[in-house]
């Protein structure tokens, strides 16, 4: 139990220092487009301790990550604590549907849920006329995606050499 | 590393795809020059700009605030004063297509371009045949 909190505690630090980082990077022509290097943390909290951390993890970071920026409880955090938890929701469903999904899987399917969760939020804090980024917020999702996706699956990998408790998938 | 991609994160990959297309369609339908500019703030319409007559726009914000808008050669933008952090909304630059918009997160403005029926059907006096 210990060990597992320890763990957890970790990963939310790991996911604070990239949202961190994140936030730091210049802005890209997309508004509101990001890397989601933040996620990377979710995702490895997914395959080495379960849906739940992983939830956990996006929640928790999204809250104290928005303390560290300076945009706690402005548009900004409600649309990031929005995509954090929807995306973190879909990649515990898309991990548990099995083999079909390699980790870029689950995190492109994370990706695009958490883009349109985003979007979602946009469209009711701001107005309709935030719908003119969807296709660009959406093809975001892609390489974005990708790159957390790849990235999680190199270092869970090794991660579950050194911490057993994960599958390794 | 065993790093293959299965069937279903292709399905994933095509399905952006698909409904980044899909969006881009539907969000762009009538691309053409649009003829009108309405801006939102915080959900609000403030103004609704003729962008045929270059001007000069002030849009009182929740902080005592302004923004600037100018409108020139039927484009509009919104012009760089500190309004917010990172200054996307004055990086995004002009705009002058329907479907294209500015959006400004911090102060919660919109500036949109629709192309209004009215405006575009004076360059025909009927049509038929379709």
């Amino acid at each position: 139990m210990t060990n597992r909190l320890t763990r957890l505690a970790l990963l939310v630090a790991v996911a604070l220092a990239l949202h961190a980082v994140e936030a730091a990077l210049p802005a890209l022509p997309v508004p509101g487009a990001r890397l989601g290097l933040a996620n990377l943390a979710t995702l490895i909290a997914l395959v080495v301790l379960g849906s739940r951390a992983a939830i956990t993890v996006a929640v928790v970071r999204s809250i104290l990550g928005s303390a560290i920026v300076g945009t706690f409880l402005a548009p900004a955090f409600f649309m990031s604590l929005s995509g954090a938890l929807v995306s973190a929701i879909v990649m515990a469903i898309s991990y548990r549907l099995g083999p079909r999904f390699s980790l870029v899987g689950v995190s492109l399917a994370g990706a695009l849920a958490h883009n349109m969760a985003q979007l979602a939020v946009a469209v009711v804090l701001i107005g309709y006329g935030v719908m003119a980024y969807a296709p660009y917020l959406i093809v975001f999702a892609l390489p974005a995606g990708a790159v957390t996706g790849v990235l999680g699956a190199i270092v869970s990998e090794r991660l579950t050499i050194s911490l057993p408790g994960g599958d390794g998938r | 590393m065993k790093l293959r991609l299965r069937r279903a994160d292709v399905v994933v990959a095509l399905a952006i795809v698909g409904l980044a297309v899909v969006a881009y369609v539907i969000t762009s339908a009538g691309g053409e020059g649009g003829v009108q500019a309405i801006v939102e703030v915080r959900g609000e319409v403030v103004a609704t700009v003729d962008l045929r007559q270059d001007d000069l726009i002030s849009v009182p914000l929740a902080g005592g605030d302004v923004a600037m808008l100018e409108v020139a050669g039927g484009r509009i933008r919104i012009l760089d004063r500190d309004i917010c952090p990172l200054d996307i909304c004055t990086h995004t630059g002009w705009i002058e297509r329907s479907g294209q918009a500015i959006v400004c997160l911090p102060n919660r403005i919109i500036v949109r371009i629709v192309s209004t029926v009215g405006a575009n059907t004076d360059k025909y006096d009927a049509i038929s045949g379709q």
